[in-house]
């Protein structure tokens, strides 16, 4: 299980990688980000939405609320310009974190 | 295994989302997107045999206290919240002016009719005290009346208000100088040793207004102390 500082600073890459993907909904996002963590990432599921709020105002995503498959209301979010740059970003700073860990682990494996 | 159909799902969502909704922070664009997320929820915790109950029960609580919520929530609707905040408070100050204003103006309506067809002016005051008096508290009644209830007339101003802000305005405006011209009318009409007697009963349930809403005031924060905890938390 992650820190609940490492779930609140990745939650926004997180989203930001699922709707590189496709358009998807709150619900829809937290079961991925589950099921691709195996468990491992498990989010207080309505703080989700403030984030995405954010995201919205700050221009990374766009929401518009839609006719499901099952013919309930949802509101559907897509990435936007703004966001595809922010994922870049992010995605250059976590892999920088990773690397870097990942280095050390190599020549420390004891501490693996 | 309790049998599921009786646990009304809607109105357990309904419930839990009043609830939800007396936080200020939740819009109620927010809260049909929790229903949504909540419904989604539910439909899925039942695939894997849990009763309909057990399933809302879980996915409440995977949703997140309502304590949790209204305080992320009021993170990202800080403006929002300060503009409804300050919308209240301009409808208040309005609400209190009209109400004083309308009650002054039947009076001053009574004094001019009355004037005319009593002809006893030592009559007026008095009549014209009451009417104020009772004005100010029936309109004061009925607004506290239908601004506790869900879809009451208070609330249905106010969304009728958000719809139309211009002609709400306009209309609102328009109250001081109708009850300006009334006065003007009741000076030229009236002797003004008459006019003089009367002027202070006819601001008789103007200045009773005054006195009751401080006392709510109040009332309503001692009231709501026990919530001062969390209003700092945010």
């Amino acid at each position: 299980m992650l820190s609940k500082e490492l779930v609140a600073a990745s939650s926004v890459p997180l989203v930001l990688s699922v709707l590189a993907g496709g358009e998807s909904y709150g619900y829809a996002l937290i079961q991925r980000v589950r099921d691709l963590s195996e468990g491992n990432i498990v989010w207080t599921e309505g703080m989700l939405y403030p984030v995405l709020h954010w995201m919205e105002d700050e221009g990374l995503v766009e929401s518009e609320w839609k006719e499901s498959e099952i013919g309930r209301k949802r509101k559907y979010y897509r990435l936007r310009q703004d966001g595809r740059k922010a994922l870049e970003a992010e995605k250059n700073q976590w892999l920088a974190v990773h690397t870097t860990l990942n280095k050390l682990w190599k020549t420390q494996p004891s501490l693996t | 295994m309790e049998n599921s159909t009786q646990f009304d799902l809607k109105d357990a969502i309904r419930q839990w989302r009043d609830s939800l909704a007396a936080a200020p922070a939740c819009r109620p664009d927010d809260l049909d997107q929790l229903e949504s997320h909540l419904r989604d929820s539910v439909m899925t915790l039942q695939t894997t045999g849990l009763s309909l109950r057990e399933a809302f029960w879980v996915a409440k609580s995977r949703l997140g206290t309502n304590d949790q919520l209204s305080c992320e929530f009021a993170k990202v609707n800080a403006g929002q919240i300060w503009f409804d905040r300050a919308l209240w408070m301009l409808m208040g100050y309005l609400l209190l002016q009209s109400i004083t204003t309308l009650a002054e103006g039947l009076s001053n309506l009574a004094a001019i009719l009355l004037h005319g067809i009593v002809g006893q002016d030592h009559l007026l005051g008095p009549i014209c005290g009451i009417l104020s008096l009772g004005t100010c508290v029936t309109l004061l009644l009925l607004v506290w009346r239908s601004g506790r209830q869900r879809n009451g007339v208070v609330s249905s101003v106010v969304d009728w208000m958000k719809c139309h802000p211009v002609t709400a305005a306009v209309g609102m405006s328009l109250i001081g100088p109708i009850n300006f011209a009334m006065t003007v009318l009741i000076v030229r009409i009236m002797p003004i040793a008459t006019f003089g007697a009367l002027r202070p009963w006819s601001y008789l349930g103007g200045e009773l207004t005054l006195i009751i809403f401080p006392v709510a005031l109040g009332w309503l924060l001692v009231r709501t102390r026990p919530k001062a905890k969390i209003v700092q938390r945010l």
